[in-house]
This record gives structure tokens, sequence and C-alpha cells, in this order.
């Protein structure tokens, strides 16, 4: 077998200019999309080459979303029957990311590719306040007809209201540079009734200041329940007594919250670990976790809870839907996360309250706007209905609370006992020079080796207090 | 037959079941991992995470395979892109490469050498020293999202490559190369006449590699393509498990999705793989019965 | 006018004609980025925003360096005594079983073709299916532990401080033999048989052969994949990012990757890819002296 090489190099030449040429060509194609009567709609669509380029004739407003195909369906589907219709000259264009969102999008923004209106988390927000990449919205609800910020929830204040001049959230001076999407109080825990003896009940539901609202458990009970509730086979945990069900670190840093504490000083934003004070609750919570065998497998516990397993998991309104809950019926409770000390205010916090904030180098604002305000009553009403969240707009609430317009039970009254919560919802703090993300890799970093007990809780503290605090000192001017 | 003979080729029978046998157990070692991987992607979700050790699946399902292909549009395309990135990469290196080494190889001069030096040092660059600067500098061109940032730096050939050929090349006896330019042959017919049919091996060796490289390429993709159109079939597939993960399972990876598309993506590579030691001995023994 | 130049400029102009698709493709893609990178390294450069060159701060002009020196940033020396472990032992074990079972495949007379794809299927598989096996070989009750359990074994925790490395290397070298004995198999091969066979003659034994004649004619092969091995080695990350280990087996390029895309502070990123770098340098130089001699060419050079 002779191998001309020349011939060879000659032909893949040849294909490869074929293939590039095939590529640079623009392509129309017909996307299809089932709308709400369960019709077959056809749409044509231009879609720009691999060397980039495309058409845009219409205003284009580019949105950035997490990696949720379910949801990035059900928007471009609502897009397609409902916003193209009220506003045809508006091209939505969903983007999704792929890996770290923030990390994606601050990159975006050194490339000047940055999307218009992306989403935004109040512990993320600070590098893109402290650049200036964000739009002040007050002017936009001040114009706008259909929303007024009044008719939000004042947790966006506290999220999303930034004072610059002295560098405060919440304030009424300042702006507002995101809209909450939704919400909810994240830790509370779920718990499985028919896991729990009738003493074991009477613990977790006490009421003893008699509004109605069960009081939060303390420090001591907690524990005790956890112990009990434990059930084991040998090495094999047969039953779990409480599960995070939300990265280790949040539900750390939600402990903390409420035993009156907090991960970092508020002033120099170092790591306030090693004091004695927050080490107990460390040595508490680790505690808890190392008896369940938990090791850094975070979010994946919802899934047990869903199958009985587990006695009592952190959660928010929105897992109700996403995990099926309401199937438990009556077996279903919520409660408040447990306090250290009873005399103290119990602080369920949201780690949520994801928003859309829009670019302030953005060509298409007015555009943008007008998606928010449209997705503000349109998912609001959806997502309301679906209990998969407080939304925005605090009157679609009914939704959840109201009996007249939800009739299933168990949602009802779990809603109800959430709804309730929200009074005394913070915000998840937040580290000017530490992201949240940040926090939560150093823990990750450290906790596997404390709790397999080859780091005792000094080392373990050290660890993480060095690793934070060198990100403070690396990031601060 | 001698009794010496027969009892030699006893010997040699012997040393050959022994050493196939251990081969073949060692062989073995390499190669249960990958079926426990096949298996496993034919297992239901549930079975895989409650009987992780289970060899067989108590079910065949093919739905996970099924999956891949309907709840994306993209897949095709996917593969489509990575042909794209595959073929120009592949050819621009290895032709860019061939040129880079010859030049080291035959027309040695000081300068030269100290080029070869940096060429060498430059495979110790970590790509973590120039991930980020040449992400900003591409972006500063207006040139993200888009092929160039993958295709164009391939003109520089590769360094690891351009060393082995250089090596290679070298044990091409000057002699010959010498009477072919005193026939007349200008350096360019001396290469593609002389030179490079006698290193096919090892051109085949690197467009091999390379391919394999691209085709799962995850790093350069991920960083410099941002629409889902453009993934190639790494990245997308890669995609697919963090969406998976979230949306159906409530936060555990889908592994036998995972699996099943893992699979997929490692066929094209096997048979790559075939293909190309095929070629490879062929061209040995070329090689050899040209000296 | 004809410009008549000796015969050696022209040879050595031809040579670089030759080189220039390199020269061009490293001033632009090389020189340029790793420059920009080195002045980041003397910058506060947080992602999304810009560099801001440290002299202009009230840091100093080292504080990148000084930081990574002296230890705050945790786990500094940490991470390269793992690096440094970890491709030691996984070159060396790879090149040995690699080269063993090259020697032994190239003996046997049938199947050479199919041993060596066996052997490097491994290889083929995306790292993330890899990596993802593994995690389910090495859980608590994952598959090897199974497998001990069916010998009457005890299980063994595979991710603990004490085994997280060698677990790392163990799955290293059963995805890298494959890549030696490829390239090792028809190198081998190709050794001159009638060399060989003279040697026999001469009372060579399998041994001998193997020492004196078939290592020295593959040493420039031998040499190549081990400099590969090392220089790879030395950036590693992948396994240590997907299975985890804490402090027993974070690496170099781990934290370089976490302190981009996490930590989001780029120019300590570059600063600590700058030390790895200047490390890998050191090590192939020394390495180039130090093992170069041995290397044996054909062509005499």
């Amino acid at each position: 077998m002779k191998i001309n090489i020349k011939k060879i190099c000659m032909f893949l030449l040849l294909i490869t200019t074929l293939l590039l040429t095939v590529a640079c060509t623009k392509k129309t194609y017909i996307s299809t999309y089932t709308d709400e009567q369960g019709n077959v709609q056809s749409v044509v669509v231009e879609d720009d080459n691999i060397f980039g380029g495309g058409g845009k004739k219409k205003t284009t407003v580019r949105i950035y979303t997490f990696n949720n195909p379910a949801a990035n369906e059900r928007y471009l589907n609502a897009i397609k029957n409902d916003f193209n219709v009220k506003y045809p000259n508006i091209k939505i264009e969903l983007q999704t990311s792929t890996g770290s969102f923030y990390t994606n999008l601050l990159s975006d923004f050194s490339a000047g590719t940055q999307a218009d209106l992306f989403y935004m988390e109040p512990g993320e927000i600070y590098p893109f306040l402290q650049e200036g990449y964000l739009e002040p919205l007050d002017s936009y609800f001040d114009n706008s007809s259909l929303i007024s910020q009044d008719d939000v929830w004042d947790i966006n204040k506290l999220a999303y209201r930034y004072d610059e001049s002295t560098d405060t959230f919440g304030t009424d001076s300042g702006s507002t540079y995101a809209l909450l999407k939704d919400w909810t109080t994240d830790a509370m825990l779920y718990y499985n009734r028919s896991l729990f003896t009738d003493e074991q009940l009477q613990v977790i539901e006490k009421d003893e200041d008699n509004d109605g609202i069960f009081d939060p458990m303390s420090y001591e009970e907690f524990e005790t329940l956890c112990q009990e509730l434990l059930v084991k086979e040998g090495n094999t945990i047969k039953q779990y007594s409480f599960l995070p069900g939300l990265a280790e670190a949040k539900v750390l840093s939600q402990f903390l919250t409420n035993a009156g504490l907090s991960w970092f000083d508020k002033n120099t934003y170092k790591s306030t670990l090693s004091t004695p004070e927050v080490k107990d609750v460390i040595e508490y919570y680790y505690r808890i976790l190392s008896l369940n065998n938990v090791n850094n497998v975070g979010s994946t516990h919802m899934p047990l809870f869903e199958q009985g397993k587990v006695a009592m998991i952190m959660g928010g309104l929105y897992n109700i839907n996403e995990n099926n809950l309401d199937k438990f019926g009556d077996n279903l409770g919520v409660a408040y996360p447990p306090v250290k000390d009873k005399t103290k205010d119990v602080k369920p916090f949201t780690t949520g309250c994801v928003a859309l904030a829009m670019s302030s180098s953005s060509r298409v604002k007015d555009a943008a706007w007008k998606f928010i305000e449209w997705y503000m009553d349109y998912f609001g009403k959806a997502d309301a209905q679906a209990c998969s969240n407080f939304t925005a707009k605090k009157e679609y609430a009914k939704y959840i609370i109201d009996p007249e317009f939800n009739d299933n039970a168990t949602r009802l009254r779990i809603g109800k006992i959430f709804y309730a919560s929200l009074d005394k919802a913070i915000i998840i703090e937040r580290n000017k020079y530490c992201s949240q993300a940040s926090f939560e890799s150093a823990e990750l970093a450290y906790a596997g080796e404390y709790l397999n007990g080859d780091f005792t809780l000094n080392q373990f503290v050290e660890a993480v207090e060095g690793r934070i605090n060198a990100v403070v000192e690396i990031n601060r001017e | 037959m001698t009794s010496f003979k027969r009892s030699k080729k006893r010997q040699r029978l012997v040393k050959n079941i022994s050493t196939y046998t251990v081969l073949a157990i060692v062989g073995l070692i390499m190669v249960v991992p990958t079926f426990i991987m096949i298996t496993s992607s034919f297992k239901s979700y549930d079975e895989y995470y409650s009987d992780v050790f289970k060899l067989l699946p108590g079910k065949w399902i093919f739905d996970n395979y099924v999956r891949i292909f309907t709840t994306n549009d993209y897949i095709f395309r996917w593969v489509f892109n990575t042909l794209i990135l595959l073929v120009s990469n592949t050819v621009i290196v290895t032709f860019s490469t061939i040129l880079i080494a010859y030049g080291f190889s035959k027309y040695k001069s000081k300068i030269s050498e100290v080029l070869f030096m940096v060429l060498l040092s430059t495979m110790m660059i970590p790509w973590a020293v120039t991930m980020i600067p040449s992400y900003v500098i591409w972006a500063k061109l207006g040139l993200v999202n888009t092929y160039w940032p993958l295709i164009l730096p391939s003109i520089g050939g590769s360094a690891y490559y351009t060393f082995m050929l250089r090596q290679n090349m070298r044990g091409i006896p000057n002699e010959m190369l010498e009477s072919a330019e005193i026939d007349g042959a200008t350096s360019w017919q001396r290469l593609w006449k002389i030179v490079v049919p006698n290193c096919t091996p090892a051109i085949i060796t690197m467009v091999l590699f390379t391919s394999m490289g691209i085709w799962g390429d995850y790093l350069g993709p991920s960083i410099y393509l941002r629409k889902e159109e453009l993934y190639n079939i790494s990245v997308g597939l890669n995609s697919l498990r963090v969406t998976s993960s979230s949306a159906s399972t409530g936060g555990r990876t889908d592994a036998p999705m995972l699996l099943a598309s893992s699979v997929l993506m490692a066929i094209p590579s096997i048979v790559m793989y075939f293909i190309g030691t095929r070629a490879f001995t062929k061209g040995i023994s070329l090689q050899g019965s040209d000296k | 006018m004809k410009f008549m130049v000796s015969k050696k400029t022209r040879k050595t102009l031809t040579g670089i004609a030759y080189i220039s698709p390199w020269i061009i493709g490293f001033s632009c893609f090389g020189i340029i980025p790793l420059a920009y990178s080195f002045y980041c390294s003397f910058c506060q450069y947080k992602l999304g925003g810009q560099p801001k060159f440290l002299l202009n701060t009230d840091k100093g002009l080292f504080y990148n360096y000084i930081t990574l020196f002296s230890g705050t940033y945790g786990d500094f020396y940490v991470s390269f005594k793992n690096t440094f472990v970890f491709t030691f032992l996984t070159t060396t074990l790879t090149m040995l079983i690699g080269l063993t079972f090259s020697l032994i495949i190239n003996s046997v007379p049938k199947l050479k073709r199919f041993f060596q794809t066996v052997y490097y299927l491994p290889g083929v598989l995306p790292l993330i299916a890899a990596t993802m096996l593994w995690e389910a070989m090495f859980a608590q009750q994952g598959i090897l532990n199974g497998i001990f359990g069916w010998f009457g074994a005890e299980p063994i925790i595979f991710m603990n401080h004490k085994n997280a490395m060698a677990s790392l290397i163990l799955m290293s070298v059963w995805g890298g033999i494959g890549g030696k004995i490829t390239m090792l198999c028809p190198t081998i091969a190709s050794v001159s048989t009638e060399m060989l066979e003279s040697m026999e003659l001469d009372g060579a034994n399998t041994f001998d052969k193997i020492i004196h004649a078939i290592i020295p004619m593959i040493s420039p092969t031998i040499f190549y994949l081990l400099i590969m091995d090392i220089i790879g080695g030395l950036q590693v990350y992948a396994p240590m990012m997907m299975l985890g280990g804490g402090t027993a087996t974070v690496s170099a390029t781990l934290q370089i990757y976490n302190l981009t895309f996490t930590d989001r502070a780029v120019g300590f990123a570059c600063a600590y890819a700058w030390v790895l770098f200047v490390l890998i340098l050191i090590i192939t130089i020394l390495f180039f002296r130090f093992g170069g001699k041995k290397v044996y060419y054909a062509d005499g050079d």
C-alpha cells in the first residue's frame, strides 16, 4: 500500500475547506413548539454561524440563565406564546451557562460579551456592584404601570438595594439593582411525622407562646432528636435523623445566624471561626453531621427524604413541587431551624432570592425592562400557582395561602407555615471580599478530613479560617 | 524430530501459555472497569445507586441512550462541530509540525538550536499560566464564542509532537538525503518524498493522538464556547450531566446517563485507535522493508 | 542582483523558513499571553474587573508572591508536595509497568494488536467517565470493596487521608499504561532483528538482550515519554478535582483552578502558576542534564 502523503494532505485540506464553507453559511431552520392548546406551531429562526455574527433586525434582548433545561423550555414556550404576542418587536435570546454561572458572567463582562439580563443572587452581587456593572432600576419602577417597588416584598430592599456611599444594603437611600423573581426561607426544617413518636412530635411542635406557630427548638432538643431518630443496622444507616439538604456551609451559616453569630466580622470581613462561641456551634453542627455520615455530598439528600428515609431535612417551599413532598400529606411538617438560645428570636434566612438584573452597558434597556415586567406577572402567577415559591409580587402569594385559590390541603398548610416564616426572614450574610462560593469551597476543602477524624476541630477551624482570611486579604483594596 | 527439538518446543509452549495467562489476567484488570461502565450505562437510575457494584443490571434499559438523543436538540450538531474542529485542527497541526520538525532536524544551526530550547521550554508552560490572559486577549479581539481561538493556535504546530518527530527524523541517515540533493531534489521534495515516508509510524501516531485529544477536549471549548449550538461533543455531554442532575433527579448526578454518553463518546475513539494502530504497523513494515 | 550566500547561511535560512510556522504561532499565542500573565502576577486582578498594578496599591509589588511563600494561602507547600509525590510515583510506575508489558506483548507470537488495544482501553475513556467510574469503584460500598467482600477481606476506605493519594495514583497508572504500550511496542518491534540474532549467537540470553540492546535502542522514546509524563504530571488536577481527598491530594493546578474560577483572584492565580512554571522548568532541565546523557541516538548526534 503506497501512501502518497501529498495526495492525502490535499484531500484533507479540501475536506476542511468544504466543512468550513458549510459551517460559515448562515442557516435558517424551522423551530417548532407546542402552544397552550396543544397545537404545534412553527417559527423560522435564523441561526448564527460558527464564526460569529448573525442577523439582528429586531431589538434583541439576551438573557443569561442557569443551566436548567426544563425551566428554560418553559420560558421559551411562554415567550413565544405570550411575550411575543404582546411585544412582537422584541426578540428574546436565552443563553445558558455551564459550570459556575457567576464566574462565567464576570468573564463575559471582562470580554464585553455580557448579556442584557441575567440572574443574580445576594451572595454574589458584590463584585458586580463594585465594578458598576448593574443598572439601577428605580427609574424603571417609577415609570412602570405594571409594577412598583411597593408591590414587591421588602426583602428585595434588603437583598438588592445598595447605597454606595455608606456601603450598606437595605436602606432607603441608594438604588435597587435587581428584582427578585422568587424567594422562600430556605433553611426551614422539613420533618416526616410518621417517623416520630408522640413525645418527639411534642418537642418539635411546641407552641409555648401560643402564637399559632411552632417554636424553634433549642440546640439540646434538636441534638436529642437527632440521636433518637437515627436508625442503624450494623454500619449502614437505615434512617437518617438529619441531613442538610443544602450546601453544608449554607446550613452552618444558618446555625450560626440562629446563635446570634456570624462566620465573619462585619467590619474587617475576616473570619471569626476561631472565636470560642463560633467554634462551639461548629463542633455541634459537625457532630450532628457525622452522626448521619454526611460527608460533602450536599444537595443530593432531598431524594432520600422523598423516599422516607430521613426524619428531618433543611429546605424551602420549592421542595414541595420539586421533590413531590405533598405526597406525604399530613405527615409532612415544617419547623423553624433550631436556635441556640431560646430567648433570642429565630432568624431563618433565605439563601436564594434569585433575581433578574440588568447590565448597565446594555443597549436595549427599555426592552429588557419590559421583559422583567412581563416575567414578574406571567411567571409570578404561574409559579405561585404551582407552589414553587413566593414570587416577586406580594399579591400572588394568595395562590399559595388562600384556600380560595389553593385547593391542595397539604400545600395550603405548608405554604401558610412558610408564609409566616417570611416575617422573620433575613438575607444570608454576605462578605464583601469573600463570596459565598469561596466560603463554601473553603469549607468543602477541609470538612471531609474533619469528619473523617484526620483533622482535629482546631486544625479544621484554622484551615478554613486561614483560607477565608487569605481570600479577604487578597481581594481587599 | 529429535528429543531436543521436542523439549525446546514444549519449553516454548509453556512459556507462551504462561505469558498469555499473565497478559490475560492483567488485561482483565484493564478491561473490567470499562466493562462495568458499559453495563452500568444500561442500568436504571435507581438500580445504579442502590446496588453499585452489581456487575450485570437486573433489567437492561436502553432508555439512557434514547434520552441522550431525545432530550437534546443539539446532539448531532455537536458531533458535526467536533468534526469541524477535529479535521481542521489535525490537518493544520500535522502539516505544521512536519515542516517544523524537518527544519529542526535537518537544518541545524546555532539559531535553530536556541529556538529548539525555547520550544522545549514552551512544553513546560502550564496551561494554567496562559489560560486567563489568552481568554482576555481573545475577548478583546471579540472572538470569544467562535471557533477561532480553538483553531488558530494550531498553526504553531504541537511542541510535543515536534519533539517526537524531530527525534524520529534524526533517525534518518543524512547520506540518503545528501544523495538525493545531489540528484537535484529540492528541500521540499526531500521532505515529502524521503523523510515523511520514513516517519510514517510517528506521523500516524501524531494524527491519531491529536484526533483523539480533540475529540475529548473539554477545557478549551468550555472556556471559549458559550452558545449551546457551538459546543463540541465533550462539553455538550457534560452539560447534559449537569442539567440532568438538577432537574430530574433532585441534585444527584444521573450517573447511568452520563456513563451512556461516555460510552458513546468512547466508541469513535476506540475506532480511531484501531484504525491508527493498523496503519501504524503497516507503516512499520514499510519502513523496515525500505531498509 | 542575485545574492550569493554561503551554503551554510542558505541552510540556516531554509531551516528557519521551515520553522517559521512555529515562530509565528509562538509569538502570537505563546509570548503575548505569557507576558500578560507575568504582568498580572504583579497585579491585583479580580475576575470581571481590571488588573491593578500592585505598585499603585498599598500592598507592595511582590504582594502576591509573598502571600504565596509565607503560606498565608494555606495549602501552598502541601499542594506542591502532593504534586511531586503524584508525578514521581505515577511516572515511574507507569513506565516500569508499561515497559515490562510492552516487552511481554512483543514476545508473544500472536494477538499483539489485540492486547495492545485492550491495554489502551482505559486511556480511551473520556476523563469524566473514568473519574465517575473510579468514584464508584472507591466508594465505601462501591465496586472494589464489593470485590474484596467476595474474597472475605475487609473493606478499605479509599479516599481518607492515608489512602487518597495512593488511590489517585492507582487510577492514573491504570489509565496511563496503555499510552506507553502503544508507543513502546512498535518501537521495540523495530529494533533491528539482525543485531538481536547476532547477540543470541554470541550467547546472550533474553535478559542481556533487553538490558544491553533493546533498552538503549529505544531510549530516545523512553526519554521522550518520561519527560512528557513529568511535565504532564506536574500539571495534574482532574483526578483531585473529581474525586476529592482534601489536603492529602490537593495539587498545584487544582489550587490555581479554584483560585481563578471560585475565588476569582486572577492575579494571585497567575503568580501561583508562574511558581509552578519555574518549578517545571527547573525539574525538566535537571532531568535533561542527568538523563540526557544516557540516551543513544542513531544518527550520532
